[in-house]
């Protein structure tokens, strides 16, 4: 044996049974097409290290949406080594056993999990496993995969893996389904649950519309203010601590000196008071001692307090304005965005893990159609306000290419990503809602008109919902936890990396002068049009690298009330940063990237200029 | 009592009945049965969304399955009604 293939029906939990087998980190949850791409792992069997393969689910073996391609390709390459472990979800075993008996007949080793056998015990299905194993010839073991129930007897039974020698024929497979089922498995009578009835009341639009409108109230304002207490939590620390140890490297090197601009940056230079004989200094016509003015000085916050020209002066760090690698570059990371990408993650793993989504995917249906989309589309959209690289993968949930173009197209011009939300909280923080929600609305607009376009220009088809809307599950507070601190890890080690080149680059490009030539020869568009200060325009390029350094190169400027919302909006719809960029082309190709980024270039540009005027006659 | 059938759409919230047949090709025949739906299963009605949006459908008393009203059409039930 070489191999091991998860195999199964979307939603079984292979993902989880993959994650339990081999340790690797996979994202768990509740929807039909979590996973859409393979990933590999390895299992210690006995001396033989077998790698294990997870699969995108798949109903049948002819395959309907691209993730269920590549589930069925697999199962075709699988090769002479391989085991097929073949994942099935004991609540609805009909469905499973349809696949199976598919599966069995292409006569290669098999070994059943029969996966949530706690929900099916919960819910009143029993199954008589002994009996299953014998008619389908192959070991059949309970597992509870997300809690690593049977996982252990599991691994025990592949090395037993065998070959089904069932026969029926292809037109006759729900009979033999039927046959099968009414041996093995006896439903005791039972009422619906709380778990159903709650499940059932959140689908129908009478209290579902509601309670989703609720939902996501709840989620934008618990991440919009649970956010801010992680970050004055983490504030202090960076204002105090970390400051102290910069100043003093910041002594260290010499303030001036190259090393100094690229790793500290601008220091901030106040004058506290003029020096006036023994020790005193004269602060605001007030005579002080130096140690009591230096202490109002530093009000909590590292200074580095000296006397210069007869004036005393403290130099401080500004994390917004200094633009050094070690100041404003961990900054950004740590203390302005990862507090709310980290509340955002719990909310969304609770979404997920929940089988909320796919209600919300239901009820949000007839408005996705407006735009071509299908209702499941809210999966790669509310993934995207998160980053939009793990939305731009997760549009292969959607069936057709038209779809796909269209959803990728929407999401990279108007859903920005929680690392720009969490700078635009910070840039329009002074201004607070009447900032926020006029940006949140002409980004809404933005994607209801260029959907509505896209759905009339677009060629192809766009198929309805079909969507196995699964049972409410309480979450699983461990597999929470893992998949948040995957998240969590994932997101600083694809993202430390673009905000410290950021904040290199836009360093760099003050200290030689680039940032000056180029507002010069942008300054028609970018004051002329989007009535924004000439510097901007280096703003908006380096939203290419990445939108949280873009937004934060913003924050110096001291922009007006209108400004904010005219850089906010156009910084968001103009060109995905660059690793979103990538993920554009796998996914799309080049082709269609050039058909998006022309729609995005055109519609950025008339956006902005139109809001800069709208809003010019409000203001 | 009497039998009726009727497309699926047609149904009301909360009425139960059974897959009489399914009005599509083989593709559409094979993915619904694949995802539980075929004929003579027992079904329920959990709810039809406003504005031609999909309706929810719950399978066997335990899986429940989103479909849009084009599918929902094709999928005729029968349904014993009392006069």
């Amino acid at each position: 044996m070489k191999k091991v293939l998860l195999f199964g029906n979307p939603n079984v939990g292979k993902s989880a049974l993959f994650s339990r087998l081999t340790g690797a980190s996979v994202t768990v949850s509740n929807y039909p097409g979590t996973t859409v791409e393979y990933t590999k792992g390895t299992i210690r069997l006995g001396e033989a290290l077998v790698s294990v393969e997870d699969v995108p689910g798949t109903y049948s073996l002819e395959p309907a949406s691209g993730a269920e391609k590549v589930a069925v390709e697999m199962l075709n390459n699988i090769g002479a080594d391989g085991v097929i472990l073949l994942v099935l979800d004991s609540t609805t075993l009909e469905r499973g056993l349809f696949l199976a008996l598919q599966v069995l007949k292409r006569r290669v080793p098999t070994v059943i999990a029969l996966n949530m056998s706690d929900e099916a015990r919960h819910i009143g299905v029993s199954l008589d496993v002994e009996k299953l194993q014998r008619i389908l010839g192959v070991p059949c073991v309970r597992t509870v995969a997300i809690t690593g129930v049977g996982v252990r007897d599991l691994v025990n039974a592949l090395s037993r893996a065998s070959v089904s020698q069932i026969e029926f024929e292809e037109s006759d497979i729900w009979r033999r389904v039927g046959e099968i089922i009414a041996e093995v498995q006896v439903i005791s009578h039972r009422h619906h649950t709380l778990l159903e009835r709650l499940g059932d009341a959140t689908v129908k639009p009478l209290t579902g519309i509601p309670f989703a409108i609720l939902m996501i109230a709840v989620s934008f304002l618990s991440i919009r203010y649970a956010g801010e207490v992680l970050v004055m939590l983490v504030e202090p620390v960076f204002e105090r601590h970390w400051a102290s140890l910069m100043l003093k490297v910041s002594a260290f090197i010499g303030d001036g000196k190259f090393v100094h601009d690229i790793l500290i940056g601008r220091l901030r230079k106040e004058e506290i008071g003029l020096v006036e004989g023994e020790g005193m200094v004269l602060v605001k016509g007030k005579k002080k001692g130096i140690e009591e003015a230096s202490e109002e000085a530093r009000q909590g916050r590292a200074a580095m307090i000296l006397i210069e020209d007869g004036r005393l002066i403290a130099k401080r760090i500004d994390y917004k304005e200094s633009f050094g690698l070690l100041t404003t570059g961990l900054y950004v990371e740590f203390c302005a965005i990862l507090p709310y990408v980290l509340i955002f993650f719990l909310v969304l793993s609770l979404l997920e893990d929940t089988g909320y989504l796919p209600r919300l995917a239901v009820l949000i249906d007839s408005l996705m159609h407006r735009v071509g989309l299908h209702g499941m589309a809210v999966v790669p959209m509310v993934l995207g306000l998160g980053c939009n690289v793990p939305g731009l993968l997760s549009i292969r949930v959607l069936e057709s290419e038209r779809e796909r173009f269209i959803a990728a197209t929407l999401m990279v011009i108007a859903v920005p990503c929680m690392a720009q939300l969490a700078m635009l909280f910070g840039l329009a923080g002074e201004f607070g809602l009447s900032a926020l929600v006029p940006i949140f609305v002409t980004l809404f607009i933005v994607w209801t008109i260029l959907g509505v376009f896209m759905k009339r220009v677009v060629r192809g088809e766009s198929p309805e919902i079909l969507l196995d809307v699964p049972p409410y599950r309480v979450p699983y507070w461990k597999a929470l936890l893992k998949k948040n601190g995957m998240r969590i890890f994932w997101f600083l080690r694809s993202g430390v990396p673009w905000v410290l080149a950021g904040i290199l680059i836009a360093n760099i490009s003050y200290t030689i002068g680039i940032i000056e030539f180029l507002g010069n020869i942008t300054a028609p568009l970018i004051t002329g049009a989007l009535g924004l200060p000439k510097d901007a325009v280096v703003a908006i390029l380096m939203g290419f690298l990445r939108k949280d350094v873009a937004v934060g190169m913003l924050v110096p400027f001291g922009l007006t009330l209108r400004q904010t919302i005219v850089a906010s909006v156009v910084l968001t719809m103009f060109f995905p940063c660059v690793a979103s960029f990538a993920m554009l082309i796998r996914e799309l190709g080049l082709k269609d990237t050039l058909k998006a980024v022309l729609i995005m270039v055109v519609s950025a540009l008339i956006v902005g200029a139109l809001l800069n005027q709208i809003l010019s006659f409000l203001y | 009592m009497t039998e009726v059938i009727k497309p699926l759409h047609r149904m009301k919230e909360e009425e139960r009945g059974v897959v009489f047949s399914i009005e599509g090709g083989h593709m559409l025949i094979t993915r619904l049965g694949a995802m539980g739906l075929r004929p003579g299963v027992p079904v329920r009605l959990v709810c039809a969304q406003p504005a031609r949006g999909p309706v929810v459908v719950e399978v066997l008393g335990r899986m429940r399955i989103a479909l849009g009203r084009g599918v929902a059409r094709k999928v005729l039930v029968k349904m014993e009604k009392g006069i």
